[in-house]
């Protein structure tokens, strides 16, 4: 199960609301008859998880990360690897790439923001919730990949920050648009959305190579897809509440967890997208 | 209808479902989607259901 089963499910009426990092686009929304509410509820950083142990500090620079997933660098004693890891012994190890085999917003968010800063990632891999990555082993949503990772000892796999901390998995520092390398935090994410503006009416937006110094590269919010309108009014009633306090109390786990608390203003454009529906 | 008690399902695959019950009925949602978030998606059934207004048990499935 993924981001894209969550929006298939949700056009085809068989749930009562979905989530997805992917968002939906225009046309997804014009084929949901009763029409649609997305809803950032939270947000969260995706990390470059790795297994090698005794390597707990890393440094990938931009040129680093999109040559290991584009199969271009196989090694980790490469010497894109070690010119911005001077002092450290990496091994001659070979590298496992671990993608997502199911439809995927993670793999959207990931594959945006690399297209954003590889050309040749955006040819030869290109957007999308699925993608043929041109190299390595698959699994089913973030925590398959977080144990292919844990698994494979030279692997690397892109997931949410929280699965790594949760599966206690190294992670490494990125390369950001300002060439400083940023460690995934709340902070950092912070930094990254509150450079990230919505266009219009819509609350959908991708921060896919934020600038600021601070700012980690691949972070984004998560949206709720809901109908404009319930038949079921206790349905409603029901899942309001919940959405309510996801939107406020719930906030409060984001750090512990490993996700982003949501900006004020965008916890306020949520809460009024909300009293929207009927 | 007074709802007196909520329950949420989540499994390990974040497809999730609450159910509220007001004595003998129930409404259940049902929903899928992202991994991503599955987490804290989560905590926040489970911590939900803690509210005194909205009090219960955990069920989860998966």
């Amino acid at each position: 199960m993924g981001s894209g089963t969550g929006i298939t499910n949700f056009t085809e009426g068989i749930v009562d609301f979905a989530a997805s990092d992917a968002a939906m686009t225009d046309e997804q929304i014009a084929k949901v008859k009763e029409g649609v509410v997305l809803i950032p509820f939270t947000a969260g950083s995706i990390v470059l998880a790795y297994n090698l142990p005794g390597l707990e500090s890393l440094k990938l620079s931009r040129e680093a990360y999109s040559g290991i997933f584009l199969g271009k660098t196989t090694k980790w004693n490469d010497p894109a690897i070690a010119r911005t890891n001077e002092g450290v012994k990496l091994p001659d190890t070979a590298i496992t790439v671990c993608g997502r085999s199911d439809s995927s917003g993670t793999t959207f968010v990931f594959a945006k923001h690399f297209s954003t800063i590889s050309p040749d990632f955006k040819s030869q891999v290109g957007e999308g919730t699925t993608v043929t990555w041109p190299t390595g082993i698959t699994a089913r949503g973030n925590s398959g990949v977080a144990g292919l990772v844990k698994q494979t000892p030279g692997a690397i796999g892109y997931i949410e920050y929280g699965y790594a901390k949760d599966s206690q998995l190294s992670f490494a520092q990125l390369q950001n648009k300002s060439g400083a390398f940023v460690t995934a935090t709340p902070e950092s994410g912070a930094a990254t959305l509150n450079t990230t503006q919505f266009s219009g009416d819509s609350l959908r937006a991708w921060p896919s190579d934020p600038d600021g110094k601070d700012a980690y590269p691949i972070a984004t919010f998560s949206w709720l897809l809901l109908y404009k309108k319930y038949d079921r009014k206790e349905v409603w009633e029901a899942l309001k509440k919940f959405v309510t306090y996801s939107l406020s109390d719930g906030q409060k786990f984001a750090n512990e967890l490993g996700y982003i608390p949501l900006p004020k203003d965008v916890v306020g454009k949520s809460v009024a997208a909300l009293g929207s529906i009927e | 209808m007074k709802i007196s008690s909520f329950r949420v399902a989540l499994s390990l695959a974040a497809v999730f479902a609450a159910a509220f019950s007001a004595k003998a009925q129930f409404t259940k949602l049902n929903a899928a989607g992202s991994t991503f978030a599955a987490l804290i998606m989560q905590r926040w059934s489970e911590e939900f259901s803690k509210v005194p207004e909205h009090p219960s048990h955990l069920l989860r499935s998966g």
